[in-house]
């Protein structure tokens, strides 16, 4: 028995030593960063909001916004990317916008990231496969107050938009062109406004209510119709912020199109209609081409001259163009130097 | 000689019958998603494989690398047999250690209780994580019991086997506690101290390896066992509510439970002693960990899997149970030892039955069913195109690896532009799910009307309410805008 005692004793030293020389040895000396993510049962927002422990995850948590504000959108985990992107820029944007199915819970595992990384979350909420007719009459209510809850317990800041680029005529929220009929304006704002009221009547006051139209408007090809954003505005009580969707790229004729061009109409539209909200662009990006450094300079200073308060780069692959920061070095280089004294305090 | 041939007998019996149980299955479904994940990711190469560090609930390094070198030899079925392999190996763990806990009629029902249970013969036919962390953890129970008698190899094999179940799956980290309150109660009767020394000399060590695995994995491995632990949320699925939790924990193994619970009462009442009784509670509240847990977060996805953990320690409070009532009875009655062997087998059919009722999440689809599929979906999937599928694509993408991997696109993911893609006609094969369980996105009336019009169903299969189409783009269709 004395021998297994004594064995005992020594058996942690050894382990220890052991895994210590196998860690010495592949250089893995420091414990990899943990973060602690909440979960979406029902715990108080003060709880969720004591596992934020520094000052720029406290800042992000309460939504505290720079003036000009940079942010970029991700199709995967934010964490991932934003980590790629504070290697290739040596800093972070201020928001990270990532997508939601409606029929999906609330995706507190990448909000968390975002906070853990001292951004704001940025929530596109996509009705996919979900009509706007019966989230207005309240079929999905009980859904929408599980949702409600889990933002609760979230606590922290979230910028949430519904249906975004509804006036297009590609997303089943927005208009489809013949024969399907898709959804009409009457119905998104009645939608938008149904789930604002569900979120208020069960409490939720951490978010920021983002409506995200695109920049499209008139027609593109036979039914193929995007309509002026005004049409589909739920109404100043419903909105916070307003998020405008578009990419510069070249029009049939190889031209490379400018910001004017491709926002010029849909801003003069939204500052008629909603004076006064904060404006910015929700998803945006430069396709690669000859004018790529040109256009990247144009997107990021037309939004200076437009009185702009920030823009979301989309990092991601589009169906057609790939938009992604970290993987071009024309367009980080652009990028890059268009950043630089950006955003403003 | 003649014991020993009835041991084995008896255990062999057993295992006979946990592989009947569980072979049809092997044949019976196709892949699931999980199974299909696990083993595309080990089969594009270790780069690939380390990248879902921080998705995947055990080392990704650890267990998917032996099952996609199976399936590279044998398919899908070799890859499942390793598991049975894993589940057999833990029934006679359980076998042998209730033999030598409370004596050998025990250590039989004990291990017959937990062969055929649902869980456990479903595990044994699904390439996951589960059946390997399972047998490394119910061996790690096996040291944690022979160290209080053996010498120091016991001392040696426990923490290797509790770290390696850790490591083969992050959730059995739950049950760490258990391995170290089994080393001390059940060592408590040869000295309190020696009892205390090996528990902490097994805790520290299994600490240090734990810690150095995670050192060693990063930051990414960090997230991944974060994520698979206590942060349920990520990639759960809708959220339940506790009491639905609770229950389907109860259908799957609330019998079991329940009797382990009734060992608790037979110790006191045969006024065993007190470590004795609470080592029984101890076996009882490692059956628990995982539904509460779940019922803590809300969530269904993984219970079963959860639950397999706890389901040894339940079966060896169960097979104390029978084994004592029965010995109690044989006292009482000279034919009580019928009725407690009644009793048992009561129990047994009654395990048999609701194993073949509970819905176990990883069942995968049926195989007849799947083939169809995946017959349609290489046979008209053209060049240069996507298949659309409705949720997740992995399974169709094991099934199908004819069509590489960059062109199968998902509707459930937000950034796919499925009007886009249909109307460019860079779609040539939709697998449209109306499962209530799928992501359904082209359940939507319109999509579903602009397939119908550009595509002709070209195969199906189910019924009712749960029905997947293969459609199949028409040759004369023209874009959307024309």
């Amino acid at each position: 028995m004395l021998a297994k005692i004594l064995a005992a004793l020594a058996m942690p030293v050894v382990v220890v030593t052991l895994v210590g020389a196998v860690l010495r040895l592949t250089d893995h000396t420091a414990l990899p960063p943990l973060k602690l993510p909440a979960t979406p049962s029902a715990h108080a927002a003060a709880v969720s909001r004591s596992r934020v422990a520094t000052p720029g995850q406290i800042h992000a948590c309460e939504g505290h916004m720079p003036s000009r504000f940079s942010g970029i959108a991700v199709q995967h985990s934010p964490a991932n990317t934003l980590d790629d992107y504070h290697k290739t820029f040596g800093t972070k944007p201020q928001i990270v916008e990532f997508y939601n199915a409606f029929r999906q819970p609330f995706r507190a595992g990448e909000a968390w990231q975002a906070i853990d990384k001292g951004l704001v979350p940025f929530i596109q909420l996509n009705p996919r496969g979900v009509s706007e007719k019966q989230i207005a009459k309240g079929s999905w209510d009980e859904h929408l107050r599980n949702y409600a809850a889990a933002l609760n317990a979230f606590g922290c800041t979230v910028i949430l938009s519904f249906g975004h680029e509804m006036n297009g005529w590609w997303y089943p929220w927005g208009r489809l062109p013949p024969p399907r009929s898709g959804t009409s304006p009457a119905e998104f704002i009645a939608a938008w406004k149904h789930i604002h009221d569900v979120f208020a009547n069960n409490g939720v006051n951490n978010v920021i209510w983002s409506w995200d139209p695109s920049h499209q408007y008139g027609q593109a090809g036979p039914g193929k119709i995007a309509t002026a954003a005004g049409d589909w505005y739920p109404g100043p009580g419903y909105v916070d912020w307003i998020g405008l969707d578009g990419y510069l790229g070249y029009d049939r004729n190889g031209h490379a199109q400018n910001f004017r061009e491709i926002f010029g109409y849909q801003l003069r539209d939204i500052r008629s209609f909603a004076p006064g909200k904060p404006v910015f662009l929700a998803e945006t990006g430069v396709s690669r081409g000859p004018a790529l450094a040109s256009q990247v300079a144009e997107l990021f200073s037309g939004v200076t001259a437009y009185h702009l308060t920030g823009l979301v780069w989309f990092d991601a692959k589009s169906s057609k163009h790939d938009y992604r920061l970290g993987s071009y070095k024309d367009v980080d280089g652009a990028y890059r130097q268009n950043l630089t004294g950006f955003v403003k305090k | 000689m003649r014991e020993r041939f009835e041991e084995s007998w008896a255990l062999w019996s057993i295992l006979a019958a946990q592989a009947t149980l569980t072979l049809p299955w092997m044949w019976r479904t196709a892949a699931f998603n999980g199974e299909a994940l696990y083993l595309n990711a080990a089969h594009q190469g270790w780069s690939h494989l380390l990248s879902y560090g921080d998705s995947f609930p055990g080392l990704p390094v650890m267990y998917p690398p032996i099952a996609s070198a199976l399936d590279s030899v044998g398919g899908l079925i070799a890859a499942r047999l390793v598991s049975l392999l894993f589940m057999l190996g833990a029934t006679a763990m359980v076998y042998l250690i209730g033999d030598r806990l409370f004596g050998r009629i025990c250590g039989v029902l004990a291990a017959l209780l937990f062969a055929v249970c649902g869980i456990v013969v479903h595990l044994g036919a699904a390439a996951t994580f589960d059946p390997m962390a399972l047998f490394l953890l119910v061996l790690a129970l096996y040291a944690a019991v022979r160290m209080r008698d053996s010498g120091v190899r016991w001392l040696l094999v426990c923490p290797i086997a509790l770290a390696a179940a850790n490591a083969a799956k992050y959730p059995t980290l739950a049950w760490d506690p258990v391995i170290i309150g089994t080393i001390i109660f059940y060592g408590l009767s040869k000295g309190r101290a020696a009892a205390i020394v090996l528990a902490g000399s097994v805790a520290a060590s299994t600490a240090a390896l734990d810690i150095g695995i995670l050192m060693l994995g990063g930051a990414d491995l960090a997230t991944g066992v974060l994520r698979n632990t206590i942060y349920p949320s990520a990639q759960a699925g809708v959220p339940s509510s506790s009491l639905s939790v609770l229950a389907h924990a109860v259908l799957m193994t609330g019998l079991i439970v329940l009797i382990a619970i009734g060992g608790v009462w037979a110790s006191v009442v045969k006024r065993m002693p007190a470590t004795a009784t609470t080592f029984l509670v101890l076996l009882v509240l490692a059956a628990l960990i995982a539904p509460i847990e779940q019922a803590r977060v809300h969530q269904l996805t993984s219970l079963d899997q959860n639950m397999g953990f706890g389901l040894p320690f339940a079966a060896l409070g169960a097979g104390y149970a029978l084994g004592a009532w029965r010995q109690w009875l044989g006292w009482q009655r000279h034919w009580g030892k019928v009725i407690a062997t009644t009793a048992a087998v009561i129990t047994v059919i009654m395990m048999l039955i609701v194993g073949r009722v509970e819905r176990v999440q990883f069942r995968g689809p049926g195989t007849v069913a799947a083939q169809t599929i995946a017959s349609a979906i290489a046979r008209y999937h053209k060049p240069q195109t996507y298949v659309l599928v409705d949720g997740s694509p992995r399974a169709d993408q094991y099934n199908v690896p004819s069509v590489p991997p960059g062109r199968w696109l998902s509707s459930s993911d937000p950034e796919v532009e499925t009007i886009t893609h249909i109307c460019d006609l860079k779609v040539s094969v939709i697998v449209l799910r109306t499962a209530g369980l799928s992501a359904a996105d082209l359940a939507d009336p319109q999509l579903t009307s602009l397939v119908r019009t550009m595509f002709t169903r070209k195969a199906f299969t189910g019924s009712g309410d749960h029905v997947t189409d293969v459609f199949v783009l028409n040759p004369g269709a023209r874009a959307c805008a024309g």
